[in-house]
């Protein structure tokens, strides 16, 4: 399909989940955003020149075990030859939209208060993609809407007083830690901002200890080993280039997530999707509204829903380990032109 | 005619004006004479070349297509050269010769008002002419025999413009020899003897009367014409800015307006005035009226406080900071004001970036308009067509979203900016907080008010930069307006002094590393580039897009029929 624009078929796929699982259709509420996005033609090889997934368009799907029966993507907006502040700036018009229409003027103007310094004018001079935008949809319509900016150097500042000061603890106890970007988060009952950090080097999970104990999470650290290991095959050091660690602030204390960029693992484990089921089997309700979320996301042409690009844990001072998992959706890349199977 | 050093009387004769010793009639936008310094040197060269050829097509259109006259008593009393046309009132000058003095001041003046200024409306003389232009040589102000580098073209909707300003005269002929007459009072002066008379006053203010339906014999017809004078320079004086027509172009005839100058003139002042927003200026003056009020500022009666006390009574016919937050949205696609708003100006920041990268490049590679190379690099290359596409793909952004209200903000925009700038700068409101300027004052306050300060210098420099890049696109907006035939040397506007200077301060102050200028200098084909506002249909209401979506696999959803032979349905 050489001429079919990318944003028709990410439109029929997404409205396809969406009756899938039973949620409000995602292309009614940013169905301009995916046309301005990807107007190349499907399997563009420009696509890949992106920072949300390098070499791949860039779309993205999650499964959140706390958001089981949602339908969740994230994307890079206006396409690979938009300036990063041209997405700045679209990301916050459609946050700004998305959130006065479906959680009202009070919503709205909290996300102003926690966005201003992104939504002006200004962008550090070595930006890379200046923003993502992501969403959640459930039955009720839009769950959540999320927009992901980048942070330029010494933008801690601009931060809340409790997330920076989380911030600095953070690079503190892990000086490998480089905040990157920052996503602010608005739901029905309540908006959540969270920092992002790259991590230099090679991590030992058990180094974590001294930030989760900082954090007042330290309980959670088996909980949070427990999961990583089974998930990742036994493994607890995750090599440089692999490690992505979030930090939020929540009514009820700090959140930490953990994510795992699978492309920077050098041998990740065969049977991943197994031992992802195996995390869950302790947790039947979650299993089941994993398969259920699968199913939906898979094409009717396709085996299965795409390749696992980052697996993500979250631990709070209440709650143990909570897996999610990033989707790299199959089908938007070019195919070869013939096949390299051997007979 | 020589300039006639003495003399008096009027335009239309009715009203004479005691006779002048040695008087110079000043017309400046006809001519800006050498001795006015209100006007830098570089910008009245730049704007006597504009007004000359204005100055010449009338000229040519009125000796040979209106009947005033014989030709040569028409040439006579508008001589070639504009610097001549300073004919002070002579009462013993025969009334034909006044009569064609006024047609022309009329028709000139209201073309100027209609920001009509470019005979050959964008078409530069490299192009192949239209069957009905006419080329016109300078030096004689008859027709061109050859095509010269001056040469420049009357083109017909130029012509049309021109009879539709002569008609309007003559249906009220009589009104503008009495405005000419009270302007020339008005504007004269003993010491230098001078009377300074704008055309563009001439027409504006014979306009509004003609509006207002003024009897040319109304015992108070100077009181009428002052009061409309008055009005005129409390609001614009640089044209009606209502008055601007959308030409369609005539592509066939390489004739394109696509890029109105005074748009991109109103968005530079709607840039500015974005900029010292996000410095928080605005924030920071409605801060210190809201501690002047609660009589926290140690401020008596002073001239400080009365500029407070005055913002503070004239709020009410402000324009809000929600009002000006919707034209930033409008104008350059901040996320900002109205978060329903559909007409945003999605492509500025790329068009904007793209246009700095391209300059800033180019003149790195060429070096400046004396032939010397800044600096060499190992960037990507970018040719003088692709730096002019840039260009003219800003302009055009920036035309398309200077239409209606961008106006009428900017110039509110503009007042407001002095007012502000006034006020935190009185002495007395500086000493109350205890600084030494009022970029000192922002600082503080901010600091201290409003979670923080912001770089005064980067905000201050892009304003400043940002809004003369916009200017400079605006003054060039005929060479960039064409596509049907490329200038070789158009590219060298962008290696003049103030255009690279402007460029290399906005990339350095906001920190645009090398690989990113690099990076988005590259041309990219611009899918859509409209020249007019679209008109938004009315969307279907949500209601029942919700409800046809519900029926399920008959319904269309996202424009695409599910239920179609062909289509995916989904699983139960």
């Amino acid at each position: 399909m050489p001429n079919v624009r990318a944003s028709e078929v990410a439109r029929r796929r997404l409205t396809i989940a969406s009756r899938r699982l039973g949620t409000h259709d995602p292309v009614q509420t940013i169905g301009a955003m995916l046309d301005r996005s990807f107007e190349l033609p499907l399997g563009d090889p420009r696509y890949g020149e992106n920072c949300l997934t390098p070499g791949h368009m860039p779309l993205e799907h999650s499964y959140s075990e706390l958001m089981g029966s949602s339908l969740r993507l994230d994307l890079e907006p206006l396409g690979p030859s938009a300036s990063p502040q041209a997405r700045q700036q679209e990301a916050g018009r459609e946050m700004r939209r998305i959130v006065n229409q479906s959680f009202g003027a009070p919503a709205l103007k909290w996300f102003d208060s926690r966005s201003e310094a992104w939504r002006g004018s200004r962008i550090h001079g070595g930006a890379r993609f200046g923003a993502w935008f992501g969403g959640a949809f459930d039955q009720g319509g839009v769950q959540e809407a999320k927009v992901y900016y980048e942070l330029g150097p010494n933008q801690l500042d601009d931060l809340p007083a409790n997330l920076q000061h989380a911030s600095r603890v953070a690079m503190a106890c892990l000086p490998g830690l480089t905040p990157i970007f920052t996503s602010i988060a608005c739901g029905r009952a309540a908006g959540a901002q969270r920092v992002y950090f790259f991590h230099k080097g090679d991590l030992r999970l058990l180094d974590l200890e001294p930030l989760l104990n900082r954090l007042g999470i330290g309980q959670q650290l088996p909980s949070l080993l427990a999961a990583t290991g089974v998930v990742l095959g036994g493994r607890f050091v995750l090599p440089e280039g692999s490690v992505i660690l979030g930090l939020r602030d929540t009514s009820k204390g700090m959140e930490l997530k953990l994510d795992v960029l699978l492309g920077g693992v050098a041998d990740p484990p065969q049977q991943l999707r197994e031992l992802v089921n195996l995390t869950l089997a302790e947790r039947p309700q979650s299993q089941r509204a994993l398969q259920t979320w699968m199913q939906a996301m898979t094409p009717d042409d396709e085996k299965d829903p795409g390749d696992i690009s980052v697996l993500s844990f979250r631990v709070r001072p209440e709650m143990g380990a909570r897996l999610s998992i990033y989707l790299r959706p199959v089908g938007y890349d070019a195919r070869p032109s013939r096949s390299r199977e051997v007979a | 005619m020589p300039p006639n050093p003495t003399g008096s009387s009027s335009g239309s004769g009715s009203t004479p004006v005691p006779p002048q010793p040695s008087c110079i009639a000043s017309y400046p936008d006809i001519f800006i004479r050498p001795d006015d310094t209100t006007v830098s040197s570089g910008d009245r060269d730049a704007k006597n070349a504009l007004y000359k050829n204005l100055y010449l097509a009338v000229r040519y259109l009125i000796i040979n297509q209106y009947q005033l006259a014989s030709p040569d008593t028409v040439a006579q009393v508008v001589p070639i050269s504009p610097d001549s046309f300073a004919v002070c009132p002579d009462p013993t000058e025969p009334d034909a010769s006044r009569a064609i003095r006024l047609t022309f001041l009329s028709a000139y003046g209201l073309l100027f008002a209609d920001n009509r200024t470019d005979p050959s409306m964008g078409r530069p003389s490299t192009a192949r002419p239209g069957p009905d232009d006419i080329a016109i040589d300078p030096a004689t102000g008859n027709v061109a025999a050859s095509s010269g580098p001056n040469t420049f073209y009357i083109v017909p909707g130029f012509a049309a413009a021109m009879a539709d300003a002569v008609r309007e005269f003559k249906s009220s002929s009589s009104l503008f020899g009495r405005v000419l007459d009270r302007l020339r009072t008005v504007g004269t002066t003993t010491n230098p003897a001078r009377i300074t008379v704008w055309t563009r006053q001439l027409s504006g203010v014979t306009r509004r009367l003609v509006d207002e339906r003024v009897d040319p014999s109304d015992p108070q017809i100077n009181m009428r014409i002052d009061n409309s004078l008055a009005l005129m320079l409390g609001d614009v004086i640089d044209g009606a800015s209502a008055g601007i027509d959308i030409s369609l172009p005539d592509l066939d005839q390489g004739t394109v307006v696509d890029i109105i100058a005074d748009n991109v003139r109103a968005l530079a002042a709607i840039y500015f005035s974005s900029q010292l927003e996000e410095m928080k200026m605005f924030a920071v003056v409605d801060r210190v009226v809201e501690h002047f009020l609660a009589g926290m500022l140690p401020i008596s009666r002073g001239p400080g406080g009365q500029k407070i006390y005055d913002y503070f009574k004239t709020a009410p016919n402000r324009i809000t900071e929600v009002e000006r937050r919707n034209a930033y949205g409008r104008c350059f696609g901040v996320a900002q004001g109205a978060a329903s708003d559909t007409l945003l100006n999605r492509n500025f920041s790329d068009n904007w970036i793209r246009f700095l990268s391209a300059v800033s490049i180019y003149n790195r590679q060429f070096g400046n308009t004396a032939g010397i190379q800044v600096i060499n690099t190992d960037l990507t290359r970018v040719t003088s067509e692709q730096a002019v596409k840039a260009a003219r793909d800003l302009a055009v952004n920036l035309s398309l979203h200077g239409y209606a209200s961008s106006h009428f903000i900017a110039v509110e925009l503009q007042k407001l900016v002095g007012t502000v700038k006034d006020m935190l700068s009185s002495a007395d409101v500086l000493q109350a907080y205890g600084v030494r300027d009022m970029w000192q004052l922002i600082d503080r306050v901010s600091t201290l008010y409003l979670g923080g300060a912001v770089s005064s210098v980067r905000y201050k420099t892009t304003a400043q930069a940002g809004a003369n890049v916009m200017l400079f696109l605006a003054a060039n907006a005929p060479q960039l307006s064409t596509v049907a035939s490329f200038q070789p040397n158009t590219a060298d506007i962008f290696k003049g002094a103030d255009i690279r200077s402007n460029v290399e301060r906005w990339l350095a102050v906001t920190g645009t590393a090398d690989d990113s200028i690099d990076k988005f200098s590259s041309p990219v084909d611009v899918q859509q580039a409209p020249t007019i506002p679209p008109m938004p249909q009315q969307q279907m209401p949500e209601a029942v897009r919700n409800m046809l979506g519900s029926i399920g696999n008959l319904a269309n959803v996202g424009g695409i029929n599910v239920a179609m032979p062909g289509n995916v349905i989904p699983r139960a």
